[in-house]
């Protein structure tokens, strides 16, 4: 979904109309994007906020070799890594002893749990967690191309993203017997 | 990966694939005013910046307005007191021997019958008494002293008698002084014959002074007062500089980081102080990496987008417009490829300084606001994927540097003056950043480097 090519340099010579319809365009789905990286809301709203700022400060750099909204993508999937690196100095300290592996989870239970509820489970996981998770499972990005991106080794994307699966699918679960 | 874990990762991605909630009206609001005061000014970023270096710029101005009304101030004040020849020296050890006179009343005076009353001045052998310097004498505060300053200079009270005044001294340049931290104040006094008054900053000797033994005065006295003539004409020099730098950040990702430029300075001096400006071209390398998402190109197949139907003898025959339509997987992969940045930037310092010249060496110190505005950034060393693919987006892992920074500079000159009018110069310099160079959101503190300016002074007016 690209938008007109006179949206983008409305954008470029600082058109306010030209950029709010850019961020009407796309903030939804990035918004999207920015809840699943994020803790809450409110980080989310953060993360949204950073990101179109660095769009339409670097917009300039945008030099039309793939899709814009590729490029907003992108930019968006940065800013909550740096955000997430942010939080983890802040988070350095956090316990993970109470993490554990169980038995996988049906797949026809996923079926049933909303989008909603899906992102709750999703943003209670760890940072790391979550990060790998959202790269890996959601963007499809490859452990080595992960641990390039978050300055981690490769088994580390790996084990995390093993530990990511097991911690979301115990939530899965208590969210089924929690229901019944 | 099982297929069970893949199927999961397929159900759990379609999940979000249309997710698209609405963010909150005041996530627009706060970027609107965010990027407001950005468009395209680089100055425009910080809101503080220009008012400071205006600021600065007035500050500088009137610094520079005062010193010369002063000077104006003192040059009336002589010749409104110049009724008749004044002889005025201040022993303030720190400034050593100030000397003061008035050279065109004293040549006036020469002529008129008071010249008796003049000349025991230069005699050891005639006294006066006390009473009568003090008739004959004004003390006139030196606002602006001409300085000699050759080691030993004044210590021989001969030679400070002949010291290089009378002829030498111009209409606009009447008062010498003459610094030796050796010479005896007392023995001055009683060289001289004159009186001593004692006043805050040390004991004042005053007294009438005549050109007529001067006719012999020494060649390196002459010289060392045409000497502090020329260093204390106002006037103009020009410098060019090379300035390697090393700037250290206390930020993820850079520690430090080296460059190199050039700079042309131009530097207008009055008396002991001058104002610096000029212009100076800064390179510098960043590292990093580039991330190229792609699709991996699968094959290709000839679309049909039309069917026309042609009725011929031989019945209907369809033809099939087509085009071919390549097909790339869905998955993003990355390629990541080490990159190299190099940027320019056009520097303007704005500088404010005060230095001394001592024959062959001089020094200086300065200070003041210096901007840099990014000129110009290459990008090199990408490389794509060999193989067909489509792009989806080529991000740029190198730090995202700001158009505009400035530092808080100060400079230590120290030269050798190769004649008068050509000075090799090395700088020390230390510039500490009030605006990083970067786009940094986790830097603990602001970043300073330290440098070595060395390059060759041109002074104009010599």
């Amino acid at each position: 979904m690209d938008p007109d090519p006179k949206l983008i340099q409305g954008c470029l010579n600082k058109d306010p109309k030209a950029q709010e319809a850019i961020y009407r365009l796309y903030a939804p789905i990035m918004y999207g994007v920015c809840l699943r990286y994020a803790r809450n809301h409110m980080e989310a709203e953060d993360i949204l906020q950073d990101g179109f700022i660095k769009v339409f400060m670097f917009l300039k750099d945008y030099r039309h070799e793939g899709s814009f909204g590729g490029w907003v993508h992108r930019t968006f999937i940065n800013t909550a890594i740096n955000y997430y690196r942010l939080k983890a100095k802040e988070q350095a300290d956090l316990s993970l002893d109470n993490l554990e592996f169980t038995a996988s989870v049906d797949e026809n239970i996923i079926d049933t749990i909303s989008t909603n509820e899906l992102l709750g489970l999703i943003q209670e996981l760890p940072e790391g967690y979550r990060m790998v998770f959202n790269l890996s499972i959601i963007e499809g990005y490859s452990h080595k191309e992960i641990a390039s991106m978050l300055d981690i080794k490769e088994s580390t994307s790996k084990s995390q993203l093993s530990r990511a699966r097991g911690v979301l699918q115990n939530k899965i679960l208590q969210l089924k017997s929690n229901r019944k | 990966m099982s297929g069970e874990n893949k199927y999961i990762d397929k159900v759990l991605k379609q999940k979000f694939e249309n997710f698209m909630p609405e963010p909150p009206e005041s996530v627009w609001l706060k970027i609107k005013q965010k990027i407001g005061g950005q468009p395209g000014n680089p100055l425009s970023g910080n809101h503080i910046i220009m008012p400071v270096i205006t600021g600065i710029a007035l500050l500088m101005a009137l610094i520079a307005i005062l010193i010369n009304i002063q000077s104006d101030r003192y040059l009336s004040f002589t010749r409104t007191h110049d009724s008749e020849p004044v002889f005025y020296a201040s022993a303030n050890i720190d400034d050593a021997v100030n000397i003061q006179y008035a050279y065109n009343t004293a040549s006036q005076n020469s002529s008129n019958a008071n010249q008796e009353k003049l000349n025991p001045y230069f005699n050891s052998s005639d006294k006066i008494t006390e009473q009568e310097s003090n008739k004959q004498t004004q003390n006139i505060k030196v606002r602006k002293p001409l300085v000699i300053n050759p080691p030993g200079l004044a210590a021989n009270i001969q030679e400070l008698v002949e010291a290089p005044v009378l002829q030498s001294v111009t209409e606009e340049n009447k008062v010498l002084v003459v610094t030796d931290p050796a010479s005896d104040i007392s023995q001055l006094a009683t060289g001289f014959q004159m009186d001593k008054q004692n006043t805050g900053s040390g004991i004042h000797l005053a007294g009438n002074f005549n050109n007529a033994s001067l006719a012999e005065r020494p060649s390196s006295l002459q010289e060392a007062y045409n000497d502090y003539l020329n260093d204390h004409k106002p006037g103009w020099s020009f410098g060019l500089f090379f300035n390697p730098e090393m700037i250290f950040y206390n930020a993820d990702g850079i520690s430090q980081n080296k460059s190199y430029g050039v700079d042309l300075n131009a530097y207008y001096k009055f008396s002991d102080y001058f104002i610096q400006t000029g212009l100076g071209i800064k390179i510098t390398n960043d590292w990093g990496n580039y991330h190229i998402d792609y699709n991996e190109y699968l094959g290709s197949y000839e679309h049909v987008y039309e069917v026309t139907f042609d009725s011929t003898n031989q019945g209907i025959i369809p033809t099939y417009h087509t085009y071919t339509l390549d097909v790339y997987d869905s998955i993003n992969h990355l390629k990541i490829t080490e990159a190299k940045a190099r940027y320019t930037y056009f520097e303007l310092p704005i500088l404010f300084g005060y230095g001394k010249r001592l024959h062959k060496f001089s020094y200086y110190i300065s200070g003041g606001p210096n901007i840099s505005f990014l000129l110009d950034k290459k990008l090199e060393g990408i490389t794509y994927p060999e193989e067909q693919v489509r792009i989806v987006n080529v991000d740029r892992k190198v730090p995202v540097r700001l158009n505009t920074n400035w530092q808080l500079l100060l400079r230590i000159g120290l030269g050798y003056n190769l004649n008068d009018n050509f000075s090799l110069m090395i700088e020390p310099t230390f510039k500490y950043y009030m605006k990083s160079e970067y786009d940094f959101s986790n830097q603990s503190s602001r970043p300073y480097s330290f440098g070595a300016r060395v390059g060759i002074i041109y002074h104009l007016n010599k």
